[in-house]
Order: C-alpha cells, then sequence, then structure tokens
C-alpha cells in the first residue's frame, strides 16, 4: 500500500507492506531524513491533526506540520 | 443559456471533444461567501518597498496574499538589524541575547542564495494578528533562522510591542516594518533551543572586529541551510512561499 507524505512543498510516496500508524512513520528515520523534519510536528490527514496510534490507509496523503512552541523565556 | 464546443489533448494524449453549456443560477450572497471561503488570490511585487519604509532607496516589492478574511503583506529583507548583545568567539563576535550587556547594532547581510520575508498578518479589519520572519532557499523550501524572538513556526514573538494596526494595508505593514527594524533581539524563546540553537547562532551570523568597524564574515561550512531548522506549516508553504 502507498502513503504520500508532504512536508513543506516536499513530498514522497512510500510504499508499506502492512498499514503503518502515525507513529511508525513520524519515526521513521528514513522518512525524516528524506523530508527534513525533526521531532516536533504533527500529523494532518485532509486537515485533521492525527494521533499518534492512528493507523494510515492506502492512498493517503499525510501533511506534517512544524509544531508551534510554547513561550519559554 | 450559452453553449460552446472545444477540443482538448489530455495529459495522456487522448483528444476529446468537448460539448459544454452554461447558464447563470440565482444564488443567495451567503452561498458565493461559502464559495469563496478558501479562495486565496495573490499579487507579487505589488507594493514598492519604499512606499513601506519611507526611504527611496529601498529595494524589492511586498507581495500580497488576500483570503477571506485576512490579508498577508510579504515583505522582502535583504538586511536584518541585529540589535542585541554579543559575544567573543576568538576574534568572532556573535549574538549572545543576553539581556544584560551593551546592545551593538550590527546589520547583517542576507547570502545571495536565501531569501528573507517578513510576513504581516491583518485581519479583514486591519489588526495584525500576527509576524512572521521566514527564510527561502532557491529552491522554496522554507527554514526557521537560528535567532531568539521565534516560534518553531517562523511566527514572531512580539513582546511587549504595540501591534500594528494601520489605515491601509500599506500603513499597517509600514507600522509592524517598523517595529521590527527598530527591535532589540532578547533571548526570549531562546532558551528552548538549546546548544545546538546556540552553535547554529554562532555558526552564521559572525562578525570580525575590524578596523573601526565589523566585517560580516561567511556562513561557518558555506551552507547556511545546515545551520537553520526546516520549516513547513500551512500559513507558510500556502501564503508566504513565495
Amino acid at each position: 500500500m502507498f502513503v504520500t507524505i508532504t512536508y513543506g512543498i516536499e513530498s514522497i510516496t512510500k510504499n508499506y507492506d502492512s498499514a503503518p500508524t502515525v507513529s511508525s512513520v513520524l519515526g521513521s528515520a528514513s522518512v525524516k531524513a528524506e523530508l527534513g523534519f525533526g521531532d516536533n510536528v504533527r500529523a494532518l490527514v485532509n486537515g485533521v491533526e492525527q494521533s499518534g496510534s492512528a493507523v494510515l490507509t492506502d492512498g493517503v496523503r499525510l501533511t506534517i506540520e512544524t509544531r508551534a512552541n510554547s513561550k519559554a523565556v | 443559456m450559452k453553449s460552446k464546443n472545444y477540443y482538448v489533448i489530455t495529459e495522456g494524449g487522448e483528444l476529446l471533444y468537448v460539448q459544454q453549456t452554461s447558464h447563470p443560477i440565482d444564488v443567495t450572497q451567503q452561498i458565493i461567501d461559502n464559495l469563496c471561503r478558501d479562495t486565496v488570490r495573490r499579487v507579487k511585487n505589488v507594493i514598492p518597498m519604499s512606499c513601506i519604509t519611507g526611504d527611496p532607496k529601498s529595494p524589492g516589492c511586498a507581495s500580497l496574499t488576500i483570503g477571506a478574511s485576512s490579508r498577508l503583506v510579504n515583505m522582502p529583507i535583504f538586511s536584518l538589524n541585529l540589535s542585541t548583545v554579543y559575544l567573543l568567539d576568538g576574534e568572532v563576535l556573535y549574538p549572545s541575547f543576553d539581556s544584560e550587556g551593551p546592545v551593538m547594532p550590527m546589520v547583517w547581510e542576507v547570502p545571495s542564495d536565501m531569501r528573507v520575508f517578513l510576513t504581516v498578518m491583518l485581519s479583514d479589519t486591519l489588526i495584525d494578528l500576527a509576524q512572521y520572519l521566514t527564510a527561502f532557499d532557491p529552491e522554496g523550501r522554507s527554514y526557521r533562522l537560528p535567532l531568539s524572538n521565534l516560534y518553531e513556526d517562523c511566527k514572531l514573538c512580539a513582546g511587549a510591542n504595540d501591534i500594528a494596526q494601520g489605515a491601509n494595508l500599506v500603513a499597517a505593514a509600514a507600522r509592524a516594518w517598523n517595529q521590527f527594524k527598530l527591535s532589540n533581539w532578547q533571548k526570549d524563546l531562546y532558551a528552548s533551543q538549546g546548544d545546538a540553537g546556540r552553535l547554529a547562532t554562532k555558526s552564521m551570523f559572525r562578525f570580525l572586529p575590524k578596523n573601526e568597524g565589523f566585517e560580516q564574515q561567511r556562513v561557518l561550512g558555506g551552507d547556511w541551510r545546515a545551520h537553520c531548522k526546516k520549516v513547513a506549516v500551512d500559513i507558510i508553504t500556502n501564503y508566504i512561499t513565495p
């Protein structure tokens, strides 16, 4: 099954043997390296934030966004 | 009722004959508003920066992004006023953003392979909602500069300063611009960047004391992207990216 992962203007399509969870995609070292995001991110499908345990379906587009931090003086 | 017939060649090379008829329908303003809710219009290079800064020598033009309930003014920045406290590392000065110590009004010229924009997001009544400072590489990827006073999503921490408002878009943008140019960089939000953030700052913003002044040094390693965090948020990707 295929999942398209978008970060900013860049996106990649990955082929998975079985349906991955959001956490497994966000924690994937290869996906992180290819798209260049860190740990402080959130994942959305159709504009809706997904939990880490959410299972992704075939053909879905997962949008990863930088999460704004809180003020730390 | 209007009708027209035409041929289309699809991306796959297929030739189609299209028969199209159209006629107006009665809809309420609410339906039109809903249809236009997510419509965004971008007008590039429409306001000369000299109109915003008041300096006829200011280069470049600002662009507008106009949505149903907000307006964004994207202003190009060719040099950053880095008025803050500096520390010496060997022979080179770098910003420490400390709250105590002499503030030095250094100017950092943006490298030729980087584009920086100050964006002010205004409501439809021209109230300043937020300001962003974003760097872009030549391919259009967005980055957060290793500075203080910046959230992870490149939103500027305006602190206790007055929010920018104005009678029109140019006046509102001018207030935001002046506030940005005249503000000192403080340590707000800098602690959360950790040692890696401080190292990135030292690698990016380097000044060598020379004669009576200071000479900006090249970014350590040559590639500024190595010292900036890549950023992706909806507002930058869809509304600010040049």
